[in-house]
């Protein structure tokens, strides 16, 4: 007996010495179903910014390990996939990438005492709380409230027809909501179109709705491929009417599938593909390298949001926790620029207004 | 035999046991070199060929996919040919009806500004025409790099516009135009589906980024990661060719995969089978060879007794009947087996068997032979007893006889020393009255003489006194007064001489002595005596002689043994020497020798030197008491014995052995 107890001490001993183990960070988004570009692009950033960490260094000399689940944009993947994830010890999540799948992980992360850095969640609701769902992009109603602004001062539009998705409606319509609310606000007028995504819609049919009501542009809160569909159709008709639409919509596919039915569209991009900083081109060629494509809006703030969270797992001393080090030891270099979390662990970054010229996103100044 | 564990193996087994160990040993140990061998060969052998096994299944599919996409090119191609010289109405028609055979899911018919002159669609997708028609795909990566090359171009990358998912698309430029392709999203899985059916292997297809494509019995974890790392550098000979083999992870498993490349679209077809121990043939074969192992160890095990039984039973019976033998049961032959050494011992064994009879006959002759002998004997013993009862009763008889003779002659005896003491007692007074007799016979006479001399003078006295009778008076009186005088002080002597012989024993004084002190005492008186004599005494005492005993008559004894030598043994020699020596006998005893170099005891003498009144020198001084003193002195009160030898002319040794504690005398009563 004392044999056994002494021998279950010395183990103790052991392991209370033994060299500590790699850190591990999760990664959770949809590669499969529907949004699967979203996720792909949101796991590719994220590996690349683990690959480039441990290139570096890792932490404490050993590297960080990813750990992809997917959660398919289906809640019951999804929660399977957080708990997998949780129950594996990671330190972080980097992810979900949409709002619908934050609803369902959230509370299990919590539970689980996980910290979730999602690249990509905007609703509003997740804004201003004291959870573990910290934020890289800003909410929807800053986006709105830029985009009303814009428009309304830039360009004066006072008339604005909403073509949005109800497929996705818990994103679209809080996106439509707010710049609803800020559009009417500054004195404008927003007539929704609403209707249902699917590979056989009735485009024509909608975007004639669309200019039936004689707007002065039209708002497209679609994914990118719908978002070329209806300016394809509404540049048939209007060529030059003006044409916007938000974040979801700024990806390589708006332009590919729009063609010039797209140019002069103007948008919001998480980053300024232009940009010299020498972090965001050395992710793009590293991007381009590895995966033929671009990072997109995704990736980049993946890569932004995996950055912050080895960053802070780095700074972090003694026995604080990822969550305050996310919170305190900022600002965490990013592809662009810097993140920066406040207390809600919101970053509150504002996305830059962009147009499409000669097919490339590029910023307004 | 010591075993490990302190075991301790007999070196004896049952013959049935060792022949079952031998057997299932044999057993065992031919399988499992057998066993060892088979798996030595077969299972390289097995997975080399899954492995080559895989790796022409990949180069299959690679070569399937490429077959698929030819044809679709080929279709598409035609299409193009044909299109660029039939009227636009037929040339869509065509379009159509390419698009309802199968494999594109959209072909549309771009002009040089990348408008959508016409898109050829599966029925059902009525609103997707609509919006399609006119469409700008100027941008569209494919059209762009068809257009600028001048070319067909495959593309894996190609985004549908009827969709808006990555599928692979298909440019092929001609004339002013550019016939676009989409294939069906599913293509993929399409193409490997219909090649590699049936097996539970995984199949997985990656594009040129390492992405997954499409696969088959695939585990999500290997769906969502990127393979490319997996896949570099490898031979030229997976771009077509042979393909290649390369051990790589699924599912957290080595598997022997095979690796094939297609070059239409770069994409990599791989084909796994578990390596090593998880290979499935590789898991059969082992599986058969250790069930064959079992199964014949069972065999063995099951089968080794029995045929150890028909071995050894011929034996057992040979031993049963040896056995019978053994408790004299002749007469049954031995059984016979199959095995020749073992009847070869039985028929040794029943000759044997017959010898022992024989013998045991002949032995049972002499038995009875010797059991007569027996009897005799026995019969002349009784006689024999009888005879030595009678004679020991004869000679219990004679030895009665003898008894009663013996104690007659032991009351003669005592009678005759009584007598002989009395005779002796008589023959000691006889001589005491006689030497007093003399002296103080004359003692009388003198004493008597004076007192007639007193009386005639005092009849001269009346007469008238004269002085010459008066001298004469005194002259008498003085001379028988003398001579009464000497012989009463002779009578004085012997009468004390007397009383040295009558000892009285219970006055004489006992102590713890040591000899050496008392002879030493002795010679010290004897010394004046011996100073005025040229002759010497020597004594030789050990110190340590301790004694209880008396003292003063051991003296005596001593005194008197010397005394002898000095005036027997000397006379008339001019030296003589008296050696004293004394030697402890035992624990209890001591021997007293006293030996002088004189004239030795006459022989006629030697009988009776101890008796009383036996001299030499009769009337010459010897009273001839002093031998019997001693003797006296030595057997009674000291409780010892003497005995002496002589030679005559040469001397005499006295041996005096006393105890060195005296007896207990009884109190004089």
């Amino acid at each position: 007996m004392v044999r056994a107890a002494f021998l279950v001490l010395l183990l103790a001993a052991l392991a209370a010495c033994s060299p500590p183990e790699p850190l591990r960070v999760g990664f959770i988004g949809g590669l499969s179903g529907r949004v699967a570009d979203l996720g792909e692009a949101g796991r590719n950033g994220a590996q690349i910014a683990v690959e480039e960490f441990n290139r570096a260094g890792g932490i404490n000399g050993l590297p960080v390990e990813l750990i992809v689940r997917d959660d398919g944009q289906n809640p019951e993947k999804a929660i399977a996939a957080v708990n997998d994830l949780v129950a594996m010890r990671v330190a972080a999540i980097v992810g979900p990438m949409t709002s619908a799948m934050a609803d369902v992980v959230l509370p299990i992360a919590q539970r689980g005492g996980v910290v979730l850095v999602s690249p990509t969640v905007t609703a509003r609701k997740f804004f201003g709380l004291d959870d573990n769902l910290f934020l890289v992009m800003s909410s929807t109603r800053e986006e709105a409230a830029l985009s009303a602004d814009f428009h309304f001062r830039h360009n004066r539009t006072r008339r604005v027809a909403a073509i949005h998705d109800l497929r996705n409606r818990s994103y679209t319509e809080s996106w439509l909501e707010d710049f609803t609310v800020a559009f009417q606000a500054l004195g404008g007028n927003v007539v929704p179109v609403a209707y249902e995504s699917s590979q056989d819609a009735d485009v024509q049919g909608i975007v004639r709705r669309a200019l039936d009501s004689r707007p002065d542009a039209v708002l497209l809160i679609t994914s990118a491929v719908d978002a070329a569909r209806f300016a394809q159709k509404v540049r048939a008709q209007e060529p030059a009417l003006l044409l916007f639409a938000n974040e979801r919509a700024t990806t390589e596919r708006l332009i590919e599938l729009g063609g010039k039915a797209v140019e002069g569209m103007v948008l919001h991009n998480y980053f300024d593909q232009a940009s010299a900083a020498e972090g965001l081109q050395r992710l793009r060629r590293a991007y381009g390298e590895r995966f033929q494509r671009e990072p997109g809006f995704a990736g980049v703030a993946a890569y932004d949001a995996t950055r912050a969270v080895l960053e802070a797992a780095a700074r972090r001393s003694g026995n604080e926790s990822l969550r305050d080090a996310l919170q305190k030891r900022g600002p965490f270099a990013g592809a662009e620029g810097d993140l920066t979390f406040d207390s809600s662990g919101d970053s509150r970054r504002v996305p830059h207004i962009t147009v499409v010229q000669d097919g490339r996103f590029v910023v307004l100044h | 035999m010591r075993l490990p564990g302190g075991w301790m193996a007999s070196g004896e087994w049952r013959l049935r046991t060792s022949l079952v160990v031998l057997l299932v040993v044999a057993t065992v140990v031919t399988f499992g070199v057998i066993a060892a061998g088979v798996l030595a060969w077969r299972v390289p052998a097995a997975l080399a060929e899954d492995a080559a096994r895989m790796r022409s299944e990949a180069v299959r599919l690679a070569h399937h996919l490429e077959q698929l996409l030819s044809g679709l090119e080929g279709r598409l191609g035609a299409l193009a040919g044909l299109d660029a010289e039939l009227p636009p109405e037929q040339g869509r028609r065509l379009l159509d009806a390419v698009v309802a055979e199968g494999g594109f899911q959209a072909v549309y018919l771009l002009g040089r500004d990348g408008r959508v002159e016409h898109v050829a669609l599966p029925p059902g997708w009525t609103n997707a025409q609509a919006s399609l028609q006119g469409a700008d795909l100027s941008r569209n990566p494919l059209f762009s790099a068809a257009r600028h090359l001048d070319r067909r171009i495959w593309s894996d990358r190609y985004l549908s516009a009827l969709t808006g998912e990555s599928t692979v698309g298909l440019a092929i430029p001609f004339a002013d135009h550019v016939l676009l392709g989409e294939v069906a999203p599913d293509f993929a899985q399409y193409a490997i589906g219909s090649g590699a059916e049936g097996r539970a292997n995984p199949v997985l297809v990656v594009d040129r980024a390492g992405e997954y494509v499409a696969g088959r019995n695939l585990a999500e974890s290997d769906r969502l990661r990127n393979w490319a790392a997996d896949l570099r550098d490898l031979p030229a000979t997976a771009d077509g060719g042979d393909g290649a083999v390369r051990q790589l992870g699924f599912a957290g498993v080595l598997h022997d995969t095979g690796i094939a490349r297609s070059g239409k679209l770069d994409w990599t077809f791989m084909v796994a089978v578990p390596a090593g121990l998880a290979n499935p043939q590789v898991r059969a074969t082992v599986a058969i060879v250790f069930g064959g192992f079992l199964a014949s160890m069972l065999l063995a095990l099951v089968l080794a007794p029995l045929w150890a039984s028909r071995m050894s039973s011929p034996l057992r019976a040979m031993i049963a009947e040896t056995r019978a033998l053994t408790t004299g049961k002749f007469g049954g032959g031995i059984t016979r087996g199959p095995i020749r050494e073992f009847n070869q011992l039985a028929t040794d064994m029943e000759t044997m068997a017959e010898a022992i009879r024989e013998r045991q006959s002949e032995l049972r002759q002499s038995e009875a032979r010797l059991r007569q002998s027996l009897q005799n004997v026995r019969q002349l013993n009784l006689e024999l007893e009888e005879r030595v009862e009678r004679r020991t009763a004869d000679l219990a008889h004679a030895n009665d006889e003898l008894s009663a003779a013996m104690e007659t002659l032991k009351m003669a005896q005592t009678e005759l020393v009584r007598s002989e003491k009395l005779a002796s007692l008589g023959s000691i007074v006889g001589g005491v009255a006689h030497e007093l007799n003399t002296p103080i016979g004359n003692g009388v006479m003198a004493v008597s003489t004076l007192h007639d001399e007193v009386g005639s003078f005092r009849g001269e006295i009346a007469k008238g006194l004269r002085r010459a009778a008066l001298d004469a008076f005194v002259d008498r009186v003085e001379r028988g007064s003398e001579i009464a005088l000497r012989n009463l002080k002779r009578a004085n002597e012997l009468i004390a001489s007397f009383k040295q012989v009558a000892v009285d024993q219970t006055s004489v004084q006992r102590r713890r002595f040591r000899l050496g002190e008392v002879v030493d005492e002795i010679l010290l008186t004897l010394q004046p005596t011996m100073r005025r004599t040229p002759y010497k005494v020597r004594a030789r005492i050990p110190a340590g002689v301790e004694m209880d005993s008396y003292p003063g008559p051991l003296g005596q004894v001593l005194t008197n043994l010397l005394n002898n030598a000095l005036t027997h043994g000397f006379e008339g020699r001019r030296h003589g020497l008296i050696e004293i020596v004394a030697e402890p006998l035992g624990d209890d005893r001591v021997c007293l020798t006293v030996t002088d170099d004189g004239s030795g005891i006459p022989p006629a003498l030697a009988d009776r030197v101890f008796d009383p009144f036996v001299t030499s020198k009769l009337g010459r001084g010897g009273s001839g008491l002093g031998l019997h003193i001693v003797w006296s002195t030595v057997t009674a009160v000291l409780g010892g014995s003497i005995s002496f030898t002589s030679e005559a002319g040469h001397g005499t040794t006295f041996r005096v052995i006393v105890p060195l504690v005296a007896p207990r005398q009884p109190a004089a009563g």
